[in-house]
């Protein structure tokens, strides 16, 4: 900044806070949001709409003096509830073969570990479609890093009942891909 | 089965309390049977996490139609052979002299009266009559060939040695380029 710069005016201090806040946010969050959304089964454009729908009220909720604690378990609530509108197409890609784009995430540079690799996320696909929807949410959201308190929030759900859920998720997995 | 088997996946979580952490690493220290589980519940939720990826990538990467690059060229070579012809001199059928018109009888009639004053023969417009030239009228259905290299065009080693690409187009008597049509 320059020295001769003007100090923003008082009324707008907060805005300028609270706008600085929500573009760190949005680094930080988009594309752990995005995967989540798309792990939902909702395509990549109405990802990119939930996101930027999450942030817009974000803002608004920050703006009206809104709570700053757990903001993020907040806009994955958010962004939750709105991908909820997206019904139609909730459940279009959940467990669906992923054979042709397995090798993008793959590391090739141990071709025998990467094959292992393909075949768990295969079994992992296949055994994924035992859980109910909210296993699979809860777990969802653990992968994006959320912690249990965040997951029960998100999800409306007690913090033990999410430990409880994610404790069966994982063993029925376990048990089905054999991993 | 061992009394702390079911905290196991909280522990590797991070979300016990820190006496209850310590007991299941204690735990952790002297059961083979737990160590192999806690082993097993990590390699599930690596396995979810490539999962999510797998999806993620799946669901944004965009595959772009293999007609696309196609077309484009096609486009770009049409372009190329547009820009071709614009260049090169338009042929200009001579003129007959009998259909020139003269520009005092046009011009008449937006004369006011008052200006249609007779006027002295010297200041008077005199018709002009174009210099009829020697050229070779264009024939209709006229075949012209012309050899653009492929590499003129598209980026070196994006065409495949030896292809060749026709562009067909038809001059129409006002020099615009009409039914452009591309094959190989």
């Amino acid at each position: 900044m320059s020295d001769d710069s003007v100090p923003l005016p008082l009324p707008l201090a907060p805005w300028r806070a609270a706008s600085s806040e929500v573009t760190i946010l949005y680094r930080e969050l988009r594309k752990p949001l995005l995967r989540y959304l798309v792990c939902l089964g909702l395509s990549s454009d109405e990802a990119q709409d939930v996101v930027q729908d999450a942030f817009v009220c974000l803002q608004s909720h920050l703006d009206s003096g809104g709570g700053q604690e757990n903001i993020r378990g907040w806009l994955f609530r958010v962004a939750h509830n709105h991908a909820r509108n997206h019904q139609t197409s909730y459940h279009r890609r959940f467990g669906q073969t992923l054979d042709g784009e397995m090798n993008a995430v793959i590391d090739h540079a141990d071709p025998e570990r990467a094959l292992l690799e393909k075949e768990r996320i295969a079994r992992l696909t296949a055994a994924i479609r035992v859980l109910n929807e909210t296993e699979r949410e809860c777990l969802l959201l653990r992968a994006e890093g959320l912690r249990y308190r965040e997951i029960g929030e998100v999800l409306g759900l007690a913090t033990s009942t999410v430990g409880d859920i994610i404790e069966r998720s994982i063993k029925k997995l376990a048990e089905k891909c054999h991993v | 089965m061992c009394e702390l088997e079911r905290k196991l996946i909280a522990w590797m979580d991070g979300e016990l309390a820190a006496d209850e952490a310590a007991a299941v690493e204690q735990h952790l220290d002297q059961c083979e049977t737990c160590r192999k589980r806690l082993a097993k519940y990590k390699n599930v939720s690596e396995t979810v996490a490539s999962y999510c990826d797998a999806v993620f990538v799946t669901a944004t990467k965009r595959v772009v139609p293999i007609w696309v690059p196609v077309l484009a060229g096609a486009a770009m070579l049409a372009g190329a052979g547009m820009l071709f012809f614009m260049s090169v001199p338009r042929r200009i059928e001579p003129i007959a002299l009998d259909r020139v018109p003269v520009l005092g009888a046009t011009a008449a009639p937006h004369q006011s009266p008052a200006k249609a004053a007779p006027q002295k023969t010297s200041q008077r417009q005199r018709p002009i009559a174009p210099v009829a030239r020697k050229m070779t009228p264009y024939q209709q259905g006229e075949r012209i060939e012309i050899a653009i290299p492929a590499e003129a065009i598209f980026a070196p080693g994006t065409v495949p040695k030896g292809m060749t690409v026709i562009a067909e187009m038809r001059i129409a008597p006002d020099g615009s380029v009409q039914d452009i049509r591309i094959r190989q």
